[in-house]
């Protein structure tokens, strides 16, 4: 416990569109301790996928990481050959996205997507494979995994795919796993399941979960640390309890009095005013500044960095420039 | 609910299945068709000025009821009564007047407003088409009085969907259900598809003009939360039934049925430190009904008798649940 898997330092990543470059990733810095489940919050256009996907490499053109390090247990992932990068996705890091039901081929048996997993990645015999799948899937809640293996991904509902992308994701025994919004598209009772089980199988297995999601809701529940993202910058970072509880930075402030409570009725939602710039025209201060109700004309005339507010915590924002939390 | 005040919509035992297509092969081997048991009686009321919610999850009928109610499907057996008039056996040429009192606001914004009609034009034309504006200038006027009302500059009526974010066109599919002057407006998790700062001026925009207007609202949501903030009645659906009734206090704070204890359990929240999953295993077919509870075979209160026997629903004042263990 306590050692870095992974260290993220000014990571940018840009796509060239005919209209202009977007800076998805405007330099952002991460750090994941071995065995640490951090969640990773933001609106649409955050860029809390685009994050996942430079992480593994998998940004194609017309976008490209522009700059910055990824180290993955000390060596740098932006450095590897597409090789090796081949060996590390799945293996060493995988990945549950959103929807389970696009994730997985429909034409290949449940069976045959978990095995390629293990062909690929493990040294495992056939027999011996076979145990293996039989035991993720129990392990994942598939009562019977013996009837549905020669199943097909329509035969499941969608709360059993999300259970089968889990199992699969875990096959190689990966120390990182990233999971894109991975009960977005899954029923209330069921999201609850999932994110249970989740939590568990992680924590069985030793590795480590970046969980991206745009409901703080599902992060406060399952997270220790939490990284919350605005137009491609981490605005705030700090143990979830703490940033969900007495937030930092106003656009962190602002999403959670925006969220619609179950346990009290107030007459008006507290809104933020205005949407998410466009992302080709991000302005030269802070990107939240036009919504920010405490803006000053330092904010539009520089953005803020991110700097050390409190124990264990890190905000970008003006008006925390001191270092202190104030109020 | 008071039988002296007249309702602006009731629902009585409303019915609604959907027949599943056969392939050629089966149709060859004499297979039967299968049905879809969407909806199975439901009633509910709606009184002028109040927010009725159904509140559950994918596949246990709310979508189906909301399109019946706006009478984009026809019921296959029930009522829907609208100002005191049957409206569910209309024709076309009959439901026009109708069509102009209910409105709808559907969930996807980017797939409900034509791409290649100019915001001015999508609003104009339930104007012109009901006869509300009499002349082209008059509508261009009503369209910038709408534009105002939805928070959206007049000069943007120029503009096409795709120039809007998410937010602002969701703000002009609800312009367009205001155009005709509607009394309920029908909204079909109207904001699930936004993202959560934009929620909220949504969810505040309908509140503002439920006020302004008077109008009433049948909002569909699986969201708990949002649904606590927008209604004062709430009816839970399960497979296609009503299991719980009551007024949205009642419901958050003194849960009757099983289902709607689980909902509130599982719904992930800020407030709690932990994910709660009260639940196991999926929603059954809708195809094959159990005999008796729809509910009992994930029911952590399951008895014999819930297998035996489907729980009617019991009625007190303004609380309904069908359980055979939970009293009003």
């Amino acid at each position: 416990m306590g050692n870095a898997l992974l260290e993220i330092e000014g990571l940018k990543t840009q796509f060239h569109l005919f209209a202009g470059t977007v800076k998805a990733l405007d330099g952002i810095d991460l750090t994941l301790k071995e065995r640490e489940i951090l969640g990773l919050v933001g609106e649409s256009g955050g860029g809390k996928s685009v994050a996942a996907y430079s992480i593994l490499r998998l940004i194609d053109p017309p976008g490209e990481i522009a700059s910055g390090r990824v180290l993955f247990e000390g060596a740098d992932l932006l450095e590897k050959s597409e090789a090796e990068m081949r060996r590390i996705r799945g293996k060493d890091i995988s990945m549950i996205f959103q929807d389970p039901l696009t994730a997985l081929n429909p034409l290949h048996t449940i069976h045959d997507q978990i095995d390629e997993m293990l062909r690929l990645h493990t040294s495992l015999g056939a027999r011996e494979r076979l145990e293996k799948i039989l035991s993720l899937l129990r392990e994942v809640g598939i009562s019977n995994p013996e009837d549905r293996l020669r199943a097909y991904p329509h035969q499941f509902s969608g709360g059993m795919l999300q259970r089968v992308v889990i199992a699969i994701a875990l096959a190689a025994r990966p120390k990182l796993i990233i999971a894109d919004e991975p009960t977005t598209a899954l029923d209330v009772t069921v999201q609850a399941q999932i994110l249970r089980l989740m939590e568990g199988v992680v924590k069985n297995h030793g590795a480590a979960l970046i969980l991206i999601t745009h409901d703080l809701a599902v992060v406060s529940g399952l997270t220790e640390r939490v990284a919350v993202m605005y137009c491609g910058r981490i605005v705030e970072e700090g143990p979830t309890d703490l940033v969900i509880h007495s937030p930092l930075h106003p656009y962190t402030k602002g999403l959670l009095n925006s969220i619609p409570r179950m346990g009290k009725k107030s007459g008006r939602l507290p809104q933020i005013s205005g949407m998410v710039p466009n992302l080709l025209e991000l302005p030269d201060g802070c990107a939240f500044a036009a919504r920010c109700p405490d803006a000053s004309e330092k904010c539009l005339r520089a953005a803020p960095p991110m700097r050390p507010a409190g124990p264990g915590r890190k905000t970008a924002c003006h008006l925390h420039a001191g270092g202190e939390a104030e109020r | 609910m008071t039988t002296d005040r007249l309702n602006l919509l009731e629902v009585k035992d409303l019915v609604q299945y959907f027949e599943l297509p056969l392939s050629w092969v089966d149709k060859c081997l004499g297979k039967e068709r299968r049905l879809v048991h969407a909806v199975n009686g439901v009633s509910f009321e709606i009184e002028p000025g109040e927010v009725f919610s159904l509140v559950g999850e994918s596949g246990c009928g709310k979508s189906t009821i909301a399109r019946t109610v706006v009478r984009l499907l026809a019921p296959r057996s029930g009522e829907i009564v609208f100002e005191g008039k049957e409206i569910g056996r209309l024709n076309d040429r009959e439901l026009r007047p109708v069509r102009r009192e209910i409105q709808m606001v559907f969930q996807n914004p980017y797939a409900s407003l034509d791409p290649r009609q100019r915001v001015g034009e999508i609003l104009m034309e339930p104007l012109l088409f009901h006869g509300i504006a009499e002349s082209k200038e008059e509508a261009v006027e009503r369209v910038s009085r709408l534009m105002d009302i939805i928070g959206l500059h007049r000069d943007q009526a120029d503009r096409y969907p795709h120039q809007f974010s998410g937010g602002q066109r969701q703000r002009v599919g609800i312009a367009r259900a205001l155009a005709t002057n509607p009394k309920l407006i029908v909204a079909d998790e109207p904001v699930s598809a936004l993202d959560v700062s934009i929620q909220a001026q949504i969810l505040n925009l309908m509140m503002d003009l439920r006020r302004e207007f008077h109008l009433s609202y049948l909002f569909i949501s699986h969201n708990l939360a949002v649904v606590r903030h927008v209604t004062d009645r709430v009816g839970i659906m399960y497979l296609g039934f009503i299991v719980e009734q009551a007024r949205c206090d009642d419901i958050f704070e003194r849960p009757l049925h099983p289902y709607t204890q689980a909902l509130l359990d599982a719904a992930p929240s800020v407030d709690k430190s932990r994910i709660q999953a009260p639940l196991s295993g999926d929603v059954p077919s809708p195809m094959i009904l159990p005999p008796g509870c729809v509910f009992a075979s994930r029911c952590p209160r399951r008895e014999k008798l819930c297998d035996e026997e489907r729980p009617t629903l019991k009625k007190t004042g303004l609380r309904q649940v069908a359980c055979h263990f939970a009293e009003c």
